[in-house]
């Protein structure tokens, strides 16, 4: 039977390589490194893009609420609910509120916000285990249409994995201040339409809710922070790991230095 | 003299080596490098006996018998390194 699954002569063998059946070197190492660079670089790219888009998210977020707090203010000013309240002595009381729809459409696009800026987080982590290329760190164009050296991927996923520490570090104060405030709005709101006498409540609640908030979203800060340090710490070691391979090359073929 | 060596062109050079000779162009093309940077690593590569060019051979560049020691030491070691076991793996 030959390789083709017929009867008949089969076909001829490659020629032989040079260093053949002596081990490991048989196999095309490189070649599965470039794909393995490619990879690491892809995945440190789509983390790179994950954590800017989480970045713009959180003071999308911060924007969003306080631009909902002005259209709040306007939207109660243009269309104000007036309860007219006949007193018992003939006379009638007039109070002016906010439309009880007024909170719950402003409050839309901030949560909103936040609510895709954590997407990117969580699929941010999801992509960078499982990607084997990315849309951004493996497109040759970015080698100059060449392949990839170790230094130069190296370089540029430090260079990535610090942006992306950063940008998911400073993040979190937009959160926390949007959240101070989205919490804050939504108790005047509660206060000022369902029940205008819980005045005291709201003040005790306010720092309630906020540190309850602080306390949710620490975890996500630390899970944040957690998976862009695993890839650096993968870096580093990986960086270590080659530099030493590189001393014992040179040791032993370049008779310890680099030729003049 | 030559900066700091990347061990994954070194290796992509001997790699493309090791099926037999090749024209200076075609393992250029093969190693992915431009023509600066081959130029470069070749001439490195020389230097450390590792390949021979052979001008009879219209400057065929061929493996020496240290420049196969040299491939191997690289591939095991980056195997080692990375762990690789036909497909990369990343995440270590």
């Amino acid at each position: 039977m030959d390789r083709r699954g017929g009867r008949g002569k089969a076909l001829p063998t490659r020629t032989e390589r040079v260093g053949e059946d002596t081990g490991p070197v048989d196999q095309p190492a490189f070649s599965d490194l470039n794909q393995h660079l490619a990879s690491l670089d892809g995945r440190v790219g789509s983390m790179a893009r994950r954590s800017r888009r989480f970045s713009w998210l959180s003071w999308g977020f911060l924007f969003a609420t306080y631009l909902g707090v002005f259209l709040w203010a306007i939207i109660g000013i243009l269309f104000p609910v007036v309860t007219v309240t006949t007193l018992t002595g003939g006379g009638t009381s007039t109070t002016t509120t906010f439309p009880w729809w007024d909170f719950p459409v402003l409050s839309v696009p901030p949560v909103a916000m936040l609510a895709f800026a954590f997407r990117e987080l969580f699929l941010g982590r999801r992509e960078t285990s499982k990607r084997t290329n990315g849309p951004i760190g493996n497109d040759p164009k970015e080698f100059g249409g060449y392949a990839a050296g170790w230094t130069g991927t190296v370089q540029r996923c430090q260079q990535r994995i610090t942006h992306a520490k950063s940008e998911v570090e400073w993040s979190f104060v937009p959160i926390v201040l949007g959240w101070f405030s989205f919490v804050w709005i939504g108790l005047a709101a509660l206060e000022s339409v369902l029940a205008p006498g819980i005045g005291p409540v709201a003040v005790l609640l306010f720092p309630l809710v906020g540190l309850a908030s602080i306390v949710l979203l620490y975890p996500l800060y630390r899970y944040a922070k957690g998976w862009i340090a695993q890839y650096q710490e993968l870096l580093n070691r990986r960086v270590g790991e080659l530099s030493k391979l590189e001393a014992e090359f040179l040791w032993r073929f370049a008779g310890g230095g680099l030729p003049t | 003299m030559m900066e700091r060596p990347d061990l994954f062109v070194i290796g992509r050079l001997l790699e493309a080596l090791t099926p037999g000779p090749l024209l200076r162009t075609q393992l250029q093309q093969k190693a992915g490098l431009n023509y600066s940077v081959f130029q470069r690593y070749l001439d490195f590569l020389v230097r450390l006996n590792l390949v021979v060019v052979r001008p009879a051979d219209d400057g065929r560049v061929e493996l020496s018998e240290k420049g196969v020691e040299a491939y191997r030491f690289l591939s095991e070691g980056l195997v080692r390194i990375f762990g690789l076991t036909g497909h990369p793996k990343v995440g270590g």
